[in-house]
């Protein structure tokens, strides 16, 4: 259940983001690890975007990477039949590459890290091709920051982080 | 996600609109199967107006590919936009399809001899 009420929109003008602080917006969302939540979680990200100014590309690359993230989860995370919860938290911050949008899930079932997942091997022939694997492959690739840990409350925590591009002056 | 069949001689072109993702992959697997299951298993894939693909489409275009090659046609994609096919690219997938600019150089290669 959630509890938090959405965060009123600034109508009319953009909220100046600090330069050299994280965000004092980050959303966030806890929602059952099912498919039908996919659409919510994507939303967020989607207002985020608009929100802070995100560039078509990174936008791109951040949906596939909330994608594949939040479908592992829902797929493998909890026993069939019995789904946990998903946790989607965004926030921008600034460092010395720029600006980084970090996207965090949280989910509380089996510790898992993706990230310990072998490269899949593309070299061999069509029918060797491994279909598991591609969407943590994806999102490794399209994100430039990585982290995983288990925390005793939170449960696992996977943190992924996207460097935008440079803005450029009007 | 939308899917609009059409036939041209011995192809069949599937032309793809909108996102392909987790929640429509399984649609975009079956408007490949109806041809495929008539047996008309040379497919073009016209991914113009396709803007985003998960992993959940790839294993679509993979299923699809396998399927196809099994009975004798292919699985061929044409007019990828530039973020698509970085992901097809990222995921080894530029090597396994044959990939053409658009669509009618696509329906133009299954004439040649292969």
């Amino acid at each position: 259940m959630r509890s938090r009420a959405k965060a009123p929109s600034v109508a009319g003008m953009n909220a100046p983001v600090s330069s050299d602080t994280r965000s004092d917006r980050p959303a966030r969302l806890s929602c059952p690890a099912v498919r039908a939540s996919l659409p919510t979680l994507l939303d967020l990200l989607d207002e985020f975007c608009e929100r802070e100014g995100v560039d078509a590309a990174s936008r791109h690359d951040l949906r596939l990477i909330v994608e594949e993230a939040c479908v592992n989860v829902i797929d493998y995370a909890y026993p069939p039949g019995s789904p946990g919860s998903l946790t989607l938290q965004i926030e921008s911050s600034c460092g010395t590459r720029g600006r980084l949008i970090e996207v965090t899930i949280e989910d509380n079932g089996k510790p898992f890290n993706p990230l310990t997942l072998p490269v899949p091997d593309q070299s061999g022939p069509l029918d060797d091709l491994p279909v598991g694997g591609l969407g943590v492959h994806l999102v490794r690739q399209l994100s430039n920051t990585e982290r995983y840990r288990h925390d005793p409350e939170r449960g696992n925590v996977l943190t992924l982080g996207k460097y935008l591009r440079p803005a450029t002056n009007d | 996600m939308e899917t609009v069949i059409t036939e041209q001689d011995s192809v069949t072109v599937v032309a793809i609109r909108g996102s392909v993702d987790s929640l429509n992959a399984e649609q975009l697997t079956a408007a490949f199967a109806e041809p495929i299951g008539r047996g008309r298993v040379r497919l073009v894939a016209d991914f113009g107006a396709v803007t985003y693909t998960s992993s959940a489409g790839l294993r679509a275009l993979l299923a699809t590919v396998k399927d196809c090659r099994r009975k004798g046609g292919d699985l061929r994609i044409a007019a990828l936009q530039p973020q698509v096919e970085r992901v097809l690219s990222i995921s080894g997938f530029t090597s396994i399809l044959k990939i053409f600019a658009d669509s009618a150089a696509a329906v133009e290669s299954f004439k040649a001899p292969a």
